[in-house]
């Protein structure tokens, strides 16, 4: 069962910076004083949220560019934001 | 890449080993150029920047440049005396510019070695209210100090000092020339004494220096780390780091003070790319780690920097009397297990 809300905006949170390195995201979240680490479909992600596009944009984008299908692209896509909420590395808007 | 922007070298403190190159000359970047840089920047993926000086806070626009970078996305560290960081300048810069870190100068523990550094009576009472309430405003704060004859029988107190304000404290041993080649302040270097109690003071737990860790730069320097070991380079400078003076200078390092192009002739992109003289600090990183191996297991312990050879010779392989004093108790202690 999906638990985030496909038509949500998300960005990355304003104590947190993003920068992609290599390939890999990395978020410094500055209030825990600590770095999180994405791999580069993460990234990915993170810079589709950046660009405002909602969750269902973001599975659809990932579809495309991975070659995957929308079902596994959608728990993905909820598993890791659900992780960076949590984290404070991202936040509704 | 981690950037340190040196916005001015004005300074409301007048510190005796100062090691700005205060009679150099040039055009002091624009705000609209700050901005183009912080832009290019980020385009180049470089993610810690360093606001320092002279005192960063001097600067006519620092809040435009500082909020700028925060609008970009930078990790901001901002190296500062202190001294301008009373409540409602420091009110503004956590909401302002939100920095990761605000790094101080702490010259001793008591007023009269602080203030014999800085030449401003008042300075230690007024740098620990300011950290006091750097704190209370939730402002993540540590201090930065070099050991000096004057404050090398002060180590044990600045530590606790800093523990008590709970923060941690980072104490370089070694006293440079300033960046215009001056020797000066290789006068006040700490003695064999000092040195060895430093020695020992670090090797002891401190509070909250103890616990610190610093993870928006370890992790990112364990990863810059895996990157110079492929491809044989001693240090950053040039490669994973720079340094931006106010006057458009961009230096290879805060300590390498040869500029590889200036922000008034060229975009930090072109001389990233195409500087040849930035190209040669590359290939001098890499002959340093070649050189440093020659010296063995104690070739590791010289914390040799091809910056600080620099300025004291001109030549960034010339092992400079620090690194070379360093060697030598190396090789003294790698011969220890064999005597």
């Amino acid at each position: 069962m999906n638990t985030i809300d496909p038509n949500q905006h998300y960005r990355v949170d304003p104590h947190a910076r993003f920068r992609v390195l290599d390939g890999e995201g990395i978020f410094v979240l500055q209030k825990a004083g600590e770095v999180l680490v994405v791999n580069p479909v993460g990234a990915f992600i993170v810079e589709q949220l950046g660009a405002r596009l909602t969750i269902d944009e973001v599975v659809t984008a990932i579809t495309e560019r991975y070659a995957i299908d929308r079902a596994r692209a959608r728990a993905d896509a909820d598993s890791l934001i659900e992780a960076l909420l949590e984290a404070g590395a991202i936040e509704a808007s | 890449m981690s950037v340190l922007l040196e916005l001015t070298y004005a300074c409301n403190l007048d510190c005796s080993f100062c090691y700005n190159d205060l009679a150099l000359e040039g055009q002091p970047l624009s705000l609209t150029q700050y901005r183009a840089l912080l832009e290019d920047l980020a385009s180049l993926s470089a993610l810690n920047l360093t606001l320092s000086g002279g005192e960063p806070l001097a600067h006519p626009q620092f809040y435009e440049i500082a909020g700028y970078a925060r609008q970009l996305g930078f990790v901001v560290r901002l190296k500062s005396n202190g001294h301008a960081l009373k409540e409602n300048v420091a009110r503004r810069i956590r909401d302002e510019v939100d920095p990761f870190i605000i790094e101080v100068s702490l010259h001793g523990a008591k007023p009269t070695t602080h203030d014999r550094q800085t030449r401003v009576p008042g300075s230690f009472e007024r740098l620990v209210a300011n950290i006091r309430t750097m704190k209370m405003l939730g402002l993540r704060v540590k201090a930065n100090s070099v050991l000096t004859t004057w404050n090398e029988n002060e180590v044990e107190a600045m530590f606790a000092l800093c523990d008590s304000l709970e923060i941690p404290l980072q104490i370089d041993p070694e006293v440079k020339p300033r960046d215009d080649g001056d020797t000066s302040p290789l006068g006040i270097t700490a003695s064999a004494a000092g040195l060895a109690s430093y020695e020992r003071a670090v090797a002891r737990p401190h509070g909250s220096a103890e616990t610190y860790t610093d993870p928006g730069d370890s992790r990112i320097a364990s990863a810059r780390r895996e990157t110079m070991n492929g491809t044989d380079k001693h240090c950053g400078a040039g490669s994973n780091n720079l340094t931006v003076d106010p006057y458009g200078n961009v230096l290879p390092c805060v300590q390498w003070r040869i500029p590889v192009g200036n922000l008034h002739e060229r975009r930090v992109t072109e001389i990233w790319a195409e500087s040849i003289a930035l190209r040669e600090v590359r290939e001098t990183t890499k002959a340093a780690q070649r050189m440093l191996e020659g010296f063995g297991d104690a070739g590791l312990l010289a914390n040799f920097c091809p910056g600080a050879a620099h300025t004291y010779s001109g030549d960034p392989l010339a092992i400079y009397p620090a690194a070379q004093q360093r060697i030598e108790s190396g090789r003294a202690r790698v011969r220890l297990p064999v005597l």
